[in-house]
Formats: structure tokens, sequence, C-alpha cells
């Protein structure tokens, strides 16, 4: 089977700054995929690619084995792009006029479209407002309604670039639960956030991505399980100045008076640290351990911890 | 073109945004016309003589209607792509499965539409001053609507270049206006000096403002031929331009 997106050395420039550094991956039918990164990693710039807002440098995507370029209508009637900016919504046009009109330019016939938004504004809890101006709207009714908006023609991929940003716990648990349904209706669901919680709860496989680079790309569980990013943190009286080099070779962090332990599968390295820590005559007043998270790992090869 | 409904809905659109607005897109233009046509046609036009046996308010009247539809086409399409660009929604049409060539037709069908109604509100206006001039509907509405198309075309060039509102005014007040001033709106070309004459010969406005004339009142200044094929010239390198732009996604694709 095709696989729902295909990204095969996937560069872009912009001047002289390499955004995206000859990035692949396929994302399957049916999968729940998430894209995640520091600010400026190149998330954006990939959705983008995919879904025509950029101009690629080099390499190919395909969608459904359609190259975006070549067959680029086919390729977009099967997605649903909902946007992390929210300026971008139709500043002339009321709720509804955006869900009718935007189906209309997906081949909607007006009455199927109006069908439609009308169903997407009941579920979106937004009838309300269906005649509203949209400059109107909090910034948790604009991400709604730019969901809705993506949806509205029922495409077969949904790309969401932090779909759940500015929306309060309720209304994203509620998000969640919306997704994971569009997943089991057998989408796809390609998702970038800055919740990594977010991306754990509910994406099946996760890739990395760090100065345009993809960095990691496994199964949710496989990468946490794989980096182990169990640790333990050391806390000690007094600042530690210096680390000594057996400490430095089991790869121990220091912060103030911390001393981070990353475990990595292997747990004679906490004695051997405790060991060292001891010899250095640092008095030990407390251990903490971290429970394996998405986030860590994350952080850890970002290289922001 | 495969996608006609995706077509009509982006041009519905388009004709819905003017009109939501249609004190500043409709009206206003109205109100100068009406200027024009009282200080130039009726008090000024007293003292000039009649031009092929026309008065020369009956002369400025094509004019000043040509005036105000190409203001208003071109307008529509720049400010439309312009505040898309701008505001991100250009991104509801590049993502959407519209060619290239079907998002161009149908932003068109604004400028042209907004056009049209400014062209009928001026004429009911100049009716006031000189009747309902008419000598050949035929020729008026063709010549109308590829003038309506042509600058429609012009207006999404502009807003494509441009990279703030700056450049849409340069555009309208150094190339625009000028031309259309120069092209025999409000004073026939043959009453210049040998060497001005010449000159209007490359102005593409002195055509097109001649043809329409000549539907109006009979009366051109230069074939009504040629005044038709420099239009279709026009438009087939605008929209081969436009379409090309798109294609490529010139300042409109990062």
């Amino acid at each position: 089977m095709k696989p729902a997106i295909s990204i095969q050395n996937l560069v872009k420039n912009y001047d002289s700054v390499e955004a995206v550094k000859g990035i692949s991956f396929d994302i399957k039918k049916g999968e729940f995929f998430g894209l995640l990164g520091p600010n400026g990693a190149g998330k954006t710039t990939t959705i983008n690619a995919i879904t025509g807002l950029v101009n690629i440098s080099s390499g190919q995507v395909k969608v459904f084995g359609h190259d975006v370029i070549k067959d680029y209508r086919e390729t977009r009637k099967r997605i649903g792009l909902s946007q992390q900016d929210l300026m971008s919504l139709d500043r002339f046009l009321s709720v509804e006029g955006i869900l009718t009109y935007q189906a209309g330019y997906f081949g909607i016939r007006r009455y199927e479209a109006e069908k439609r938004a009308e169903e997407l504004l009941e579920h979106f809890d937004l009838t309300s407002k269906k005649n509203v101006d949209i400059r109107k709207l909090s910034g948790g009714m604009k991400r709604r309604l730019s969901i809705a908006k993506a949806l509205v023609h029922d495409p077969d991929i949904l790309i969401l670039d932090e779909p759940t940003a500015g929306l309060d716990v309720e209304l994203r648990v509620d998000m969640w639960r919306d997704l994971r349904k569009f997943v089991k209706e057998g989408k796809t669901v390609l998702l970038t956030t800055h919740y990594i919680e977010e991306a754990e709860r509910l994406c099946k496989r996760v890739g990395i991505i760090d100065h345009g680079q993809l960095i990691e790309l496994d199964t949710t569980k496989n990468l946490v399980d794989k980096l182990s990013a169990q640790r333990i943190t050391v806390v000690v009286s007094g600042t530690i100045r210096k680390l000594s080099t057996p400490l430095k070779k089991l790869g121990v962090s220091v912060k103030r008076n911390r001393m981070r332990i990353y475990i990595d599968g292997d747990y004679s390295k906490v004695g051997k640290a405790l060991y060292e820590i001891e010899k250095m005559g640092l008095k030990i007043i407390e251990i903490r351990t971290a429970e394996n998270r998405l986030e860590n790992v994350f952080l850890r090869l970002t290289g922001n911890e | 073109m495969n996608n006609l409904i995706g077509l009509s809905a982006l041009a519905r659109r388009e004709i819905k945004r003017f009109l939501s607005i249609s004190g500043d897109t409709l009206i206003t233009p109205l109100i100068s016309s009406l200027l024009y046509l009282f200080i130039f046609g009726y008090s000024i036009g007293k003292l000039v003589p009649s031009f092929s046996g026309i008065s020369y308010m009956e002369f400025i009247i094509p004019g000043i209607i040509m005036m105000s539809v190409i203001q208003s086409s071109y307008t529509n399409t720049s400010f439309s792509i312009f505040i898309s660009k701008w505001a991100g929604n250009i991104a509801d049409l590049l993502t959407a499965p519209l060619s290239y060539m079907e998002i161009v037709i149908a932003i068109t069908i604004g400028g042209v539409a907004r056009g049209l109604l400014v062209a009928a509100g001026v004429y009911l206006v100049s009716a006031f001053f000189a009747g309902f001039l008419m000598y050949s509907f035929l020729h008026t509405f063709v010549f109308l609507v590829l003038i309506t198309i042509v600058f429609s075309l012009a207006g999404i060039v502009v807003a494509i270049v441009s990279d703030d509102f700056e450049h849409l005014t340069v555009f309208n007040a150094f190339i625009l206006t000028p031309l259309v001033f120069m092209g025999g709106v409000f004073h026939p070309v043959s009453i210049l000096p040998p060497l001005f004459q010449k000159i209007t010969m490359f102005n593409p406005l002195f055509y097109m403002v001649s043809g329409f004339r000549y539907g109006l009142t009979g009366v051109a200044e230069t074939s009504v031929l040629s005044s038709f094929l420099v239009l279709v010239a026009f438009i087939v390198v605008l929209f081969a331009t436009v379409v090309t732009m798109f294609k490529r996604g010139y300042k409109l694709r990062t």
C-alpha cells in the first residue's frame, strides 16, 4: 500500500539559510504521526512543502503516490490543513462563510457545503457564532474554526500545525477525542505540537526535527524505551565546581549542586556514579528519579536539557 | 478546467468581498464621476467646441466611465490579492484543488463584476447630464468587458509583485493615472501637437478609451479593430503572466 505521505530528501533553502536539510520519512495510511522540534526546527516548512505553500528546493513529496507538484490538484484534494497562524482566516467572511466557501473551493456544491458547515459548527460549538465577524472570535474559537475548516471537505489526511495552542484543557481533551475518532475512521493525521504530552498521548510514531534534520523517527513507545531517558538526579551539599574525569565518562551532567545520571539501559552506572561522587568528598542529601517521558527524550535529543 | 464549483465559489467570494464594503467600492466612484462630469462636462464643457459632431459633455462621458471602470477593476483584484497575501489567507487558494488558471479566472470575474457595476452606476449618473448615450450596445459591452478583464489582470500582477501597500498606490499614481489622463479621456488626441499625437499612439489606454467611446457615441479616434486587437493582445499577455506567477508561486509561496 502506498504511504499516505512520502517525503524523500526534502531540502528547502531560504536564501542562504537551509531550513530543511534533506529529510526523508513516510507516514502510513491511518497513522497518527507527530512531528516535534524546537521553534525554527523546520516543522512548519515540512508541512508547507506537503501542502504546497513553499517551493521545494530539491527532493520529492508524494501524497498517496501522487507528486505534490506535478499532481497538485489530486494531492490537495486529499489534505485538510489547519495552520498555526490564526490571522490567516479570511477576514471578509463570516464564521459560516469561511466553511462554506472553503468547501466550495474543494468542489463541494453549495447545498452540500452549507449542510456540512452546519454539522461542523454544531460539533465545534460555534453555531451561535455562525454569522459573526471572525475578528470578534476568541483565540480558542478561531482555533476550533480553523480545524473545522480543515475538515470541511472530509479529507483523507489532516495536517495540524499546533492545533491545541490557545485551547483550554477541556477543549484540548475534546480535540484529542475528535482526532482519535478521525484516525479510527482510517484517516491519517500529521500533527506538530509544542505539547509533548499531546504527542505522547496521541501519536503512534514521532519524528523529531532539529536544525532542519530528522534526528529521530520511531514509535513513541520505542523512542522512549530505546533512548531510556530514565535519569537519576543526585543533590549534594555545596556547589560542584568541576566534575571528575570518571563522572564525565559516565555522561553525568551538572547544574549547581545537582548531578544527572542518565541510565541508558546500564543500571551499573548508578553505583559507579555514586561511588565517584563520594570519592569527590561530596555529601549526598537527596536522590530523585524521573520517569521515562517523551519530553525527556525530546529535550535530550535537541540538546535543550 | 475541472473544478468549476471551486471556480464559482472563489468568484462569489470575490464579489461578496467588494459588496460587503459597497460604500467604498461602489459609491465612491459614483461621487468622483459626478464631480468630474459637473466640473469638466457641465461647467468647463460649455466653453469647449464640439468634436466630430458630439458635444464636449458627450465626448468625456465615455472617458469618465472608463476611468472609473479601470480604477475599480484594478483596485478590486489588487486589494483582494494583496490583503490575502498580507493576512495569509492566500493559503486557502494555494492549498485548494483549484488549477492556477481557475484561480486567475475567478479573481478576474470579481474585478469584472465590480467594473461592470460601477460602469452601470456612472452611466446612470451621466444620463442626468447628456441623456442615455448609446450608439452600439454590442460594441459598448464588448469593450467594457475586455477593459475590465485587462485591468483586473493588471491588478493581480501588481498585487503579486508588491511587497507593501505603498507599491499598489505607486503603480496607480505613476503609471495608471498618467496613462488614463494622456489616453484621450478629457481631450481629443487630434488637438495635441504632432509629437504628442505620435507618443499617444503608444499609450494602450488611448485605444481602449477610443473603442469604448465608439460604442457609446459612434465617434472613434482610431480604428475600432485596432482598439479591439490591442485589448485582446493585452489580455493574452497578462493572463499568461498571472497564471505563470501562480504556477511558480512567485512572491506567493515562500
